[in-house]
């Protein structure tokens, strides 16, 4: 029983222990404010199985900003104003946004089930939404552009470091 | 004291028969009395706003236009510089319908300007943008179960998330969000001592407004 009770007690600090982790890595994502006079969108999807295959590319005006892997975020520089933005499979999917001066603002793509494949879905979204997801991995820099904005791995360092 | 005082030579000069003389003084009396102020009400300043019309994802369309008014004075160092009741202009910047396989509805809106006389006080960052409650998760989970009786039966029971609808946000008339002021804008006080005295009567309102104020960055 005392064995049972020893293995019982290392499992829960190791449950314990990878959540604190898993919390600690979520803390861990931090988006630099815009550069003065700019906004920012954040491109996030979650890591769901459904539709994980499949990338979420996101684009405006014709040209593809960003390509969303399952469980990946980017980061959009714009001028201010109304941007449309587009995701696109079997069906195309769009959300308008007001970008404001020195302001962050949340998008979510996420895929949902079609008839021959997933179609994503981009809908607005918040920083809570953002957190909670615990979205952690940068977009890969092959997979933005060739539209510009999208805030490469160095780029984003680099916002950070001047933050 | 000194207006008085200049206000009496006034009307002595009048009875001493130069009207013209007694108006000139009259009227440097006035202009010093209450001299022109002006007001400065700064970029990103916090406002209050009543959205007038119903709103809804299902109901409007991007580039709808929808009257607000400003549901909170604008207080500035104690003083009303704009009164509640401002009327203005808001847009609907995108909606979008909740649709089948769970899709919910979708509402980004915008505050456009609050007017001030012939002159707009334009206003941004209206926080009040939203996706309804979703069913994705739903149609995802019927799914993984459809998959397997599909084996055995011959209907297409992935199918059946094409009718399951996400939900729609409705935003009622008179619902209040939060927006800021885009621009620095200046408001001429014809008489400051008034307002000054509005103030006194409602420190809630002051200390709310100031409060939000530090609550920017």
């Amino acid at each position: 029983m005392k064995r049972f009770a020893g293995v019982f007690l290392a499992t829960a600090l190791l449950v314990g222990g990878s959540t604190a982790a898993g919390a600690e890595d979520a803390a861990q994502v931090q988006i630099p404010a815009p550069p003065p006079g700019k906004g920012q969108v954040v491109f996030y999807r979650t890591g769901t199985l459904m539709g994980a295959a499949m990338g979420c590319a996101v684009n405006e005006n014709g040209a593809k900003i960003s390509s969303l892997g399952s469980g990946r975020y980017f980061v959009l520089v714009t001028e201010p104003g109304r941007h449309e933005y587009s995701v696109k499979s079997e069906a195309k999917d769009v959300l308008a946004l007001e970008v404001e001066a020195d302001e962050t603002q949340y998008a979510m793509c996420r895929i949902k089930m079609g008839i021959m494949s997933g179609r994503p879905d981009l809908r607005p979204s918040t920083e809570a939404e953002f957190i909670k997801s615990s979205t952690d991995r940068l977009v890969d820099d092959d997979d933005m552009g060739p539209g510009p904005g999208a805030l490469r791995a160095a780029d984003l360092a680099s916002a950070l470091a001047n933050k | 004291m000194r207006r008085f005082g200049q206000a009496a030579l006034a009307a002595l000069i009048t009875f001493a028969g130069t009207p013209a003389l007694a108006q000139d003084i009259a009227t440097e009396a006035a202009s010093d009395a209450f001299p022109p102020v002006e007001i400065l009400i700064p970029k990103l300043t916090p406002v209050m706003l009543e959205i007038l019309s119903p709103l809804g994802s299902k109901t409007s369309t991007s580039f709808d236009r929808f009257q607000i008014r400003l549901a909170d004075p604008i207080f500035i160092d104690g003083m009303e510089v704009l009164p509640a009741g401002a009327m203005g202009e808001g847009e609907v910047v995108h909606a979008k319908k909740a649709g089948g396989m769970g899709t919910a509805g979708e509402l980004v809106l915008a505050a456009r300007y609050i007017g001030f006389g012939e002159r707009r006080l334009a206003l941004r960052s209206m926080s009040l943008s939203a996706a309804g409650k979703d069913a994705v998760g739903a149609v995802d989970g019927l799914n993984a179960v459809g998959a397997g009786i599909s084996t055995f039966v011959p209907v297409p029971i992935g199918l059946v998330g094409f009718v399951i609808s996400g939900r729609n946000i409705a935003i009622p008339a008179g619902t209040v969000a939060m927006a800021k002021t885009a621009e620095d804008f200046t408001v001429p006080i014809s008489d400051p001592l008034s307002g000054a005295g509005e103030d006194a009567d409602k420190p809630s309102s002051v200390s709310m407004a100031e409060n939000l104020t530090k609550g920017e960055d």
